[in-house]
């Protein structure tokens, strides 16, 4: 091989080494940042609570958030309709992902 | 520098002779490991903090909860429930009798944690000490396994075990995502909203509406109701506390009252689903579906032979974390879909006047 090709290829390793190098390490320093990162991005945050309430009958729902206290089965009133008992017939969560 | 250089000629023969010493350190060096090494147990180190962070956020959690309810020298015993209370496992190499000396074991832990829990807090209500109770095991497993990862990192850095460090490296992110959700799991503890392993119960709920709970077992009750002319035992946990109660017994007991006339017991319950299926699926099977370690299990399946009566298994499906957090819509879909289907096999595999037992396994929390 002539001299100068030698001397060409060895200036191209020297800056692949030296960007795979610098890519690494920043690749690597960006760890200690991404494990925050992953922390945050793991599961969803509850938005609210939702508390579905129905008449016992079945002629009437209606929902509303959480208040405390609030239990599957709980008799929160009568039924404006029939006069029934006014059951919570669901409690959920509802959830935001987070990006 | 200028003297450096015209010793070897030119900048390229520095270069070279750079490349060299690169290639000399890569390949005959212990270098590019000790490196790697660096590298794992940093990551490793930066992971266990933040597992420490989940520990630390759930502890607080519970302390706080206990402050409100005005528990006094809560911060003694939430140290002493993170350390002890753990379960040697019965004898295994001499089979005879192992599931009634496991549920032994099992009964008498639970109990002196109820005990102590009880002289702490007697004020509180069964359900709020339920919750109470539930909040702090979560805490406990936290601490677990954070005291395991942290057995393990320090055994890595202490001997240099790569492969140790190398394994845990690779672990932790997954670990970090399975354990985060438990930490969110004790906000809807403390709120007393049902989770998603509270499927079992809730379908128990849709079936026997608020007809009275009878007390059968601890922590566990029953109702009847008729549909089409069937009767109905509807076994769960006693809500709406965080407890699942100790539904096996509880079926044993109600069969025998029936002198074991029960045409079929229906099991309800939360699985976990495999990666790529939907949460919210049902699923009908046969056997029983609970997933406790084996003294409530194996009480419905002797029951189910004792009464020579068809076993079904009806599961919901959904992720592990989507167990233990305030359960979502898809999963109260699910819920909807479970009940319908319990209800089709009462009327289509039964007969009107027949005894059956349908069980809504899991946590009650929040279910009345």
């Amino acid at each position: 091989m002539p001299e100068d090709q030698f001397q060409i290829l060895l200036v191209v390793l020297a800056v692949v080494l030296l960007v795979l190098t610098m890519s690494l390490y920043f690749k690597w320093r960006s760890g200690f940042s991404k494990g925050q990162h992953e922390f945050n991005r793991y599961g969803e945050e509850v938005q609210r609570y939702i508390t579905l309430i129905k008449c016992t009958s079945g002629d009437h729902t209606e929902e509303r958030e959480l208040q405390e206290g609030d239990f599957i089965g709980k008799v929160v009133g009568e039924c404006p309709k029939c006069k029934n008992k006014l059951v919570i017939d669901t409690i959920y969560a509802q959830y935001a992902h987070k990006k | 520098m200028y003297a450096i250089l015209q010793q070897f000629g030119d900048w390229q023969s520095l270069l070279s002779l750079l490349l060299w010493v690169i290639f000399f350190l890569y390949f005959f060096t212990d270098l590019p490991q000790k490196a790697q090494l660096y590298r794992y147990e940093r990551g490793v180190a930066t992971r266990l903090a933040m597992l420490e962070g989940l520990v630390s956020e759930s502890v607080s959690k519970v302390r706080s909860y206990m402050s409100r309810l005005g528990v006094k020298d809560y911060d003694r015993f939430i140290n002493t429930a993170l350390e002890n209370y753990f379960v040697i496992e019965p004898v295994s190499i001499e089979p005879i009798d192992i599931i009634r000396r496991l549920d032994h074991l099992i009964t008498s832990n639970e109990l002196k944690f109820k005990q102590d829990l009880e002289k702490l807090t007697p004020d509180l209500s069964l359900h709020t000490r339920n919750n109470v109770a539930t909040s702090l095991a979560i805490a406990s497993s936290l601490y677990t396994v954070y005291k395991v990862i942290r057995h393990y990192y320090l055994l890595g850095k202490k001997y240099e075990n790569w492969v140790l460090l190398m394994q845990l490296y690779l672990l932790m992110p997954q670990l970090l995502k399975e354990l985060t959700p438990y930490a969110k799991a004790i906000d809807g503890m403390i709120k007393g909203v049902p989770i998603g392993d509270s499927v079992g119960p809730m379908v128990a709920f849709k079936l026997a509406g608020i007809a009275p709970r009878i007390d059968i077992e601890e922590d566990t009750v029953y109702s009847e109701v008729d549909i089409d002319g069937r009767k109905v035992y509807v076994i769960k946990a006693k809500g709406p506390g965080a407890t699942v109660g100790r539904p096996g017994k509880a079926v044993a007991k109600i069969a025998e009252k029936l002198s074991y006339k029960v045409a079929r017991i229906i099991t309800i319950d939360a699985a976990l689903k495999l990666e790529g299926e939907r949460t919210g699926t049902v699923a009908e099977g046969t056997g029983a579906a609970i997933g406790d370690l084996g003294p409530e299990k194996i009480e419905i399946e002797r029951t189910a032979v004792k009464c020579s009566a068809p076993l079904d298994a009806i599961i919901v499906k959904m992720s592990n974390d989507e167990a233990i957090k305030p359960i979502k819509k898809e999963i109260v879909d699910g819920v909807e879909k479970a009940y319908q289907l319990v209800l089709n096999i009462i009327k289509s595999k039964t007969n009107p006047g027949d005894n059956v037992i349908v069980v809504g396994i899991g946590n009650s929390i929040g279910v009345y």
